[in-house]
């Protein structure tokens, strides 16, 4: 016999009786079988967890969204804005309503000197400046809503005592000789071109020669 | 490395093939409990021979098998499956034997132990049935004797029929290692019987009894 078919023999005949009882076998079993199911706990207790992980991502993404668009959607929304604003004002300056800057016209009246070297008796009287003549341009720019009207810098209104004082015309008790300088501040633009073009009254009066200059400033 | 084995357990034919390890792999259950039943008394057997002890063999079983249980999924192929279960058998034997504190080493450097030259024709085997039973028990007591990775290599070897490369595979060392140890082995055993011939006083080589 050979030196490794005797040692063979010998090591499994030393070993051949050796079987595992069945109580050790199923005890086995039901311990791997524990496990088993202790495994699937912790895993479903993993696969829970991760899934509740993944959710909280998401509602990150989801602020990270959110603060994005803001930041996006708020700097946009001011521009708008400011561009309607801007647009909102030009056109308000096309129809001439400049609310902001305010003008100051200023009308001259004065005798018709041309006028007081006629022998007619009529013309001289039409080339006088008149209480009522001031009354008159007073009453115009106060129908355009002006308030703020002067005459010879003497604050007025269209209830203000304007009368007849021999050679001269009494303002709030005050006698004042031509020029009479009626000075107003009033929102619109062109508003002394519209008296010049489009007014009566104010075409009568420099008929008569005694509107020396209509101006208007800013 | 695996090959199918067919066998028959008490009045069942066990068929163990690369699909039921599979199918293990896979989680099934019914296959882990067939692979279970083929490899119980081997991995008992080899467990038995390295610790030396009933009790602590029998413990080893139940934790080679959770073990084989809780990490077969990781296994890549099927084919390797009787090597990494004798792996885990052979570490977990090791283990148990650490914490009882009986490992023990080899005496003398492995690198001299390379040079070792062994003739197997020295090796001579008595006739008499009565000097073969003696035999029997000194080269089993020599066995015991050995140094653990030197008797783990004898016992793959012969009792589960694994060659030089797969035991190399198993103890992770390499295969000019596993023969060394295997040799030196083999001597020592052949010295052993040759001293128990001398202690029963009787010539090797005696009457032909057997059967």
């Amino acid at each position: 016999m050979k030196a490794d078919d005797f040692i063979k023999q010998v090591i499994e005949e030393e070993v051949e009786v050796l079987e595992l009882s069945e109580d050790i076998c199923s005890k086995i079993l039901e311990h791997i079988d524990m496990n088993e199911e202790h495994e699937n706990k912790k895993n479903n207790i993993l696969a829970a967890m991760k899934s509740f992980i993944l959710r909280l991502r998401l509602v990150d993404m989801v602020e990270v969204v959110v603060f994005a668009l803001v930041l996006i959607l708020v700097p946009y929304g001011v521009t708008q804005y400011s561009e309607h604003n801007n647009q909102i004002q030009n056109e308000n300056k096309a129809v001439n309503k400049n609310t902001s800057k305010k003008r100051l016209i200023t009308i001259t009246l004065t005798d018709n000197q041309e006028g007081l070297k006629s022998k007619d008796t009529i013309s001289i009287n039409t080339s006088i400046v008149h209480a009522y003549d001031i009354k008159c341009i007073i009453d115009i720019l106060s129908g355009y809503g002006i308030n703020e009207i002067s005459v010879n810098d003497e604050k007025v209104d269209k209830d203000s005592e304007i009368v007849a004082s021999g050679q001269f015309i009494k303002i709030n008790e005050k006698n004042y000789g031509p020029p009479y300088i009626i000075k107003s501040v009033c929102k619109y633009d062109s508003l002394s071109a519209e008296l010049i073009l489009k007014n009566d009254a104010i075409k009568a009066l420099k008929s008569r020669g005694i509107i020396e200059n209509i101006e208007e400033t800013q | 490395m695996h090959r199918t084995v067919i066998r028959y357990i008490k009045g069942l034919i066990i068929l163990i093939d690369e699909e039921l390890i599979q199918k293990a792999i896979d989680r099934d259950k019914c296959a882990f409990r067939t692979i279970f039943t083929f490899y119980k008394n081997r991995v008992y057997r080899t467990s038995y021979l390295i610790l030396k002890d009933h009790q602590l063999a029998e413990d080893s079983v139940q934790e080679i098998f959770l073990q084989v249980h809780k990490t077969i999924h990781k296994l890549i192929t099927a084919k390797a499956f009787e090597s990494w279960l004798y792996k885990i058998t052979i570490n977990t034997c090791y283990s148990i034997l650490r914490k009882a504190k009986k490992f023990d080493t080899l005496p003398f450097d492995e690198s001299i132990e390379q040079s070792i030259t062994y003739n197997e024709s020295d090796f001579e085997i008595p006739d008499n049935i009565l000097m073969r039973k003696e035999a029997k028990n000194c080269i089993i007591e020599c066995i015991y004797s050995l140094p653990i990775k030197h008797r783990t290599v004898l016992i793959l070897f012969y009792l589960n029929d694994m060659s030089i490369k797969e035991i190399a595979e198993i103890t992770e060392s390499n295969e000019g290692t596993v023969k060394s140890r295997l040799f030196y082995g083999k001597k020592v055993l052949k010295e052993k019987l040759a001293d128990c011939n001398e202690l029963i006083d009787l010539p090797i080589g005696g009457v032909i009894c057997e059967g």
